[in-house]
């Protein structure tokens, strides 16, 4: 299994089909302009500016797209977050005007003084990722002459080529040229693949190491983006990206700030509800930097990461990494999961199914038009598993929730804030057997219980097949496979799924895939 | 070195109409931490008061209504020109002016003399002195007091104990004493303005050097965000713009309450763009017979002996209609305060400045002193709800005092303008409570 053929030797770069579980020739990406998300935006102007530049400034609200908030910076941006970007850009270069720019000289008093134009063309170059063009550079110098002729003092003209570096699309947009455009696929050089990889990995425009690696030409060729993928997936910036990445993938911020009822869940408060919200980053942390990294752990590992409150929802006997009880293991029974996808007073078993069998399993479930979504009417004198039952008689409720009922009944045994139960919120007791198929049958389990169908999850083929496809959409910022050229999407997924297998899963080795490949060093032009 | 400018393509389109703005006569002053004094570190707190003292008190039955809850309140025909601004509005039923007790004079003088100080004989700086000191910033001039009606220096407003201020009722006078010399002042708001300004066209020349680079089919995305640049030059162009109004012309202010209190709405709202206050007070000084009145009076020889038969005669129709000319022309400074946006289009003038609306009395024909009117429009601060009637005592109760004095409602306006280390506003008596009103502001 794996692709056939490379950048270096391929017959083109465009053209790939798939032959069997193989394809031939390369499967350049569909990578589109795409704006920084905010951490991203955090990070560059912090780097550009000294830490905290960016602390307590409004960024346009994120906008998540299928969950995912990489995919919301593709959309167009409002007018109100054009404004509210502007006026970023204004505020920050004030306050770093305020604390000191880090020029390297005194500035003089002339429009083209000598170390003014050297700080304009340095802090450009790192602001924009790469050195300034001749257009670039004669925008910001002149900028500087323009409010210098306006009579404004030097460090008022030096807030204003700040501000309009802030504002600027080099530094807020991650673009390919087209000057390096060949055989309709723009391959990407090497200071486009080393913002590539940092916002990738890291969140985090290029460190030292990587901006002089693409300065000396060195990060071109497959070897050499491997060979620095390796140095970054060590990095604990990397797990931390992978966090956000979980967040977005399982849905985990629906938990955020989200209310339950008090009188139900009565130990549901405030510091609970932030625990749970922020409970996946130390986890992947654990796993990712010391746990091995792999899938399997992330869906079905038999500790957690707890505080004392979450100690005392899991029934943990210690705080920090804790050891499950047996029915709980891994990502899908723990609190963001199973609180962010119920209801205030009650468990939402279709909510935890359709989740699942969209983001875990990969399965088309687009709402048919016109559903009305409700939840079956209260009725104390059942459970809610024989409520939810009831609309699968319908033949037209059938066809969608005979595929996703049996996965959200599994997790009845969790109620509406992941606390374990076996009688539910009126006191019928728990039923959480379950006979699970996906559509394809793929994917089979009989079990009893969330921890066994996460159990199962955690060493489904497809399950990673599936994960790796997410982390390629987080990556590329798409959906992968969808609209045209999805056969080439789907090479470029074997491409990158074939070495994630060969591991048993190890996420580290997926992200390097993910770097190395076609799809992410090159750019196809339609 | 020679520096070339680099234009290309529509991106700089809108330059010079914005350049033409900077240089033309009107001058944004957006920013507000340079326009506000040192209470405004705390996000969300108005940015300017105005004192509203009006005549003669009120017909209770005919003003508001109160319903089961404090929100739930009714506006009744005197104050029905305000529906509109009902939701940020906060009515009170039972603020006493209890200083007016122990001061000297007849029962005007009393409250005249108490009313905005909250304390007997003149003997604290009023309330709009005390906001201005909290809120003003160096170099801003001190309250702008303007009448409607004659000039006068009745005792209300005092910028210190035994030191009353006097409003100008003569438009054209405030306009040379506040305008006339006028320039358009270099001052750190204006060159942010135009370093922004030049700021944004370069950003939009970045666009331009981007565009050419990129893909064509990323260049509608791009397009479209250069496109929103706009929006930020125009926000920066109509932020709270100072432009000196034209002089008034010459006519019978005292006579004409319409026109000249329509002016001074204008010199107002142009005192704010231009920052030269912070506070604003308008006393209408002619409460006692009001030529402007005399359509209302029917068969009483003038206003305030009408006022006098209120109580017997609850449905007179020209005392209600006297009462609610004030509100028509509260009405009408709330919508030029609306009608004017605010810095960065953070909301509108209103959405900042909190009006406080007084009288020296409170039900009318009894002259009384219990339970004044007392109202709050545009804000109390971000979070802070308007829309209600606080009702502490029955107002058509001439006799019993209410819990709370018009010291609670000044200390609670101070707090919200941040100064929440002030615990008590005008005199001290075992008859009035400390603090501010609960609730009210937080």
């Amino acid at each position: 299994m794996g692709c056939v053929g490379s950048l270096e030797e391929g017959p083109g770069l465009v053209g790939a089909r798939m032959r069997g579980s193989s394809c031939v020739a390369d499967a350049p990406g569909a990578a589109p302009l795409r704006r920084i998300t905010e951490e991203q935006w955090r990070g560059a102007v912090d780097d550009l500016l000294g830490a905290g530049a960016s602390e307590g400034i409004a960024f346009p609200r994120a906008i998540y797209r299928r969950g995912y908030r990489t995919d919301g910076v593709i959309g167009e941006i409002s007018r109100d977050g054009v404004v509210a970007l502007m006026d970023a850009a204004s505020a920050i270069a004030e306050r770093s005007a305020m604390t000191g720019f880090p020029l390297a000289c005194a500035p003089g008093p002339t429009a083209d003084d000598a170390c003014v134009l050297g700080f304009i063309d340095t802090l450009g170059a790192r602001a924009y990722r790469r050195p300034l063009r001749d257009a670039e550079r004669a925008t910001l110098r002149a900028l500087y002459a323009d409010l210098r002729l306006d009579s404004l003092t030097e460090t008022e003209s030096l807030t204003g080529v700040v501000e309009a570096i802030l504002g600027a699309p080099q530094f807020n947009y991650l673009t390919s040229d087209v000057e390096d455009l060949q055989d309709g696929a723009i391959r990407l050089d090497d200071h486009a693949l080393a913002e590539r990889l940092s916002f990738f990995l890291w969140n985090e425009p290029p460190d030292g190491a990587l901006r002089q690696a693409a300065a000396d030409g060195q990060l071109h060729t497959r070897e050499e983006v491997d060979a620095a993928a390796r140095r970054m997936v060590s990095d604990p910036r990397t797990s931390h990206m992978l966090g956000g990445f979980v967040e977005d993938w399982l849905e985990l911020h629906r938990a955020r700030g989200m209310a339950k009822d008090n009188a139900t869940y009565p130990t549901w408060s405030t510091g609970l509800s932030t625990s749970v919200a922020n409970e996946h980053y130390a986890f992947v942390d654990e796993v990712f930097l010391r746990g091995g990294a792999r899938l399997q752990t992330l869906l079905g590992s038999n500790y957690a990461v707890v505080d004392e409150e979450l100690a005392s929802l899991y029934e943990t006997t210690s705080t920090g990494r804790a050891s499950l009880p047996r029915e709980r293991r891994g990502l899908l029974t723990f609190s963001g999961f199973l609180a962010g996808h119920a209801g205030a007073t009650e468990s939402a078993p279709v909510l935890r199914g359709v989740s699942i069998l969209r983001q875990v399993l990969c399965e088309d479930m687009e709402l048919p038009r016109g559903l009305v979504v409700t939840s079956p009417p209260q009725d104390p004198s059942r459970s809610t598993r024989e409520r939810f039952t009831a609309h699968r008689e319908l033949p037209e409720c059938a066809s969608c929730h005979d595929r996703i009922d049996p996965i959200g009944f599994a997790f009845e045994d969790f109620d509406a804030v992941g606390g374990h139960r076996s009688v539910d919120e009126h006191g019928h007791a728990v039923d959480a057997r379950t006979e699970v198929r996906n559509a394809r049958g793929t994917f089979e389990v009989s079990a009893s219980g969330g921890a066994s169908v996460a159990d199962a999850l955690a060493e489904s083929p497809v399950v990673r097949t599936c994960f790796a496809r997410q982390v390629l959409n987080y990556a590329e910022a798409r959906e992968v496979g969808r609209g045209g050229d999805s056969e080439m999407d789907e090479c470029a997924l074997a491409q990158i799924t074939a070495p994630f297998e060969a591991s048993g899963g190890d996420v580290r080795e997926l992200l390097v895939a993910i770097a190395t490949s076609d799809a992410f060093m090159t750019r196809r032009i339609r | 070195m020679t520096i070339e400018r680099h234009r290309t393509g529509a991106f700089v389109a809108g330059r010079r109409a914005f350049l033409a703005g900077v240089g033309g006569t009107i001058l944004a002053l957006p920013f507000l931490e340079s326009i506000h004094g040192p209470a405004r570190a705390a996000p969300g707190v108005p940015r300017r008061f105005i004192v509203w003292q009006q005549g003669q008190g009120t017909q209770w039955d005919q003003w508001a209504r109160a319903g089961a809850s404090e929100t739930d309140f009714t506006l009744g025909p005197i104050l029905q020109p305000l529906a509109e601004y009902r939701d940020r509005l906060a009515l009170f039923h039972g603020i006493d002016n209890r200083a007016s007790k122990t001061t000297d004079g007849d029962g005007h003088t009393s409250a005249q003399k108490s009313v905005l100080c909250a304390s007997p004989n003149s003997g604290a700086a009023s309330i709009d002195q005390l906001v201005w000191d909290r809120i003003h910033s160096e170099g801003q001039r001190s309250p702008l007091h303007l009448a409607v009606g004659p000039t006068a220096r009745i005792g209300r407003f005092l910028s210190a104990a035994n030191a009353p201020t006097e409003s100008v009722g003569d438009p054209r006078a405030v306009w040379d004493s506040t305008f006339a010399s006028f320039t358009v002042p270099d001052d750190v708001a204006a060159r942010r303005r135009r370093r922004r300004g030049r700021s944004l066209d370069g950003v939009r020349e970045s666009f331009a050097a981007l565009r050419a680079r990129i893909p064509a089919e990323d260049r509608d995305r791009l397009d479209r965000h250069a496109a929103h640049l706009d929006e930020v030059e125009t926000r920066l162009r109509t932020s709270v713009v100072c432009a000196p109004p034209t002089q008034p012309a010459t006519y019978d202010a005292v006579a004409d309450w319409t026109r000249a209190s329509e002016d001074m709405f204008d010199l107002t709202i142009a005192n704010f763009a231009c920052n030269l206050s912070p506070v604003v007070t308008i006393e209408w000084t002619n409460d006692h017979d009001p030529a402007l009145f005399a359509p209302y009076l029917g068969g009483y020889s003038n206003w305030h002996e009408m006022v006098h038969s209120g109580e017997a005669m609850r449905g007179i129709v020209g005392l209600r209609d006297g009462y609610r000319f004030y509100t028509e022309r509260f009405a009408r400074l709330l919508d030029k305060l609306r009608m004017t946006p605010e810095p960065m289009g953070d909301g509108t003038m209103l959405d900042h400045t909190l009006i406080l609306m007084a009288a020296d009395l409170g039900y009318g024909a009894g002259h009384n002193k219990n339970s004044i009117l007392a109202a709050l429009a545009g804000t109390l601060g971000s979070g802070v709800p308007m829309g209600r009637l606080l009702r502490f005592a029955d107002p058509e109760d001439l006799w019993t005092e209410s819990e709370w004095c018009t010291n609670n409602l000044y200390t609670s306006i101070l707090h919200a303008f941040g100064a929440t280390d002030v615990g008590h506003v005008g005199f001290t008596d075992p008859s009035v409570r400390m603090g501010p009103i609960p609730r009210l502001v937080g």
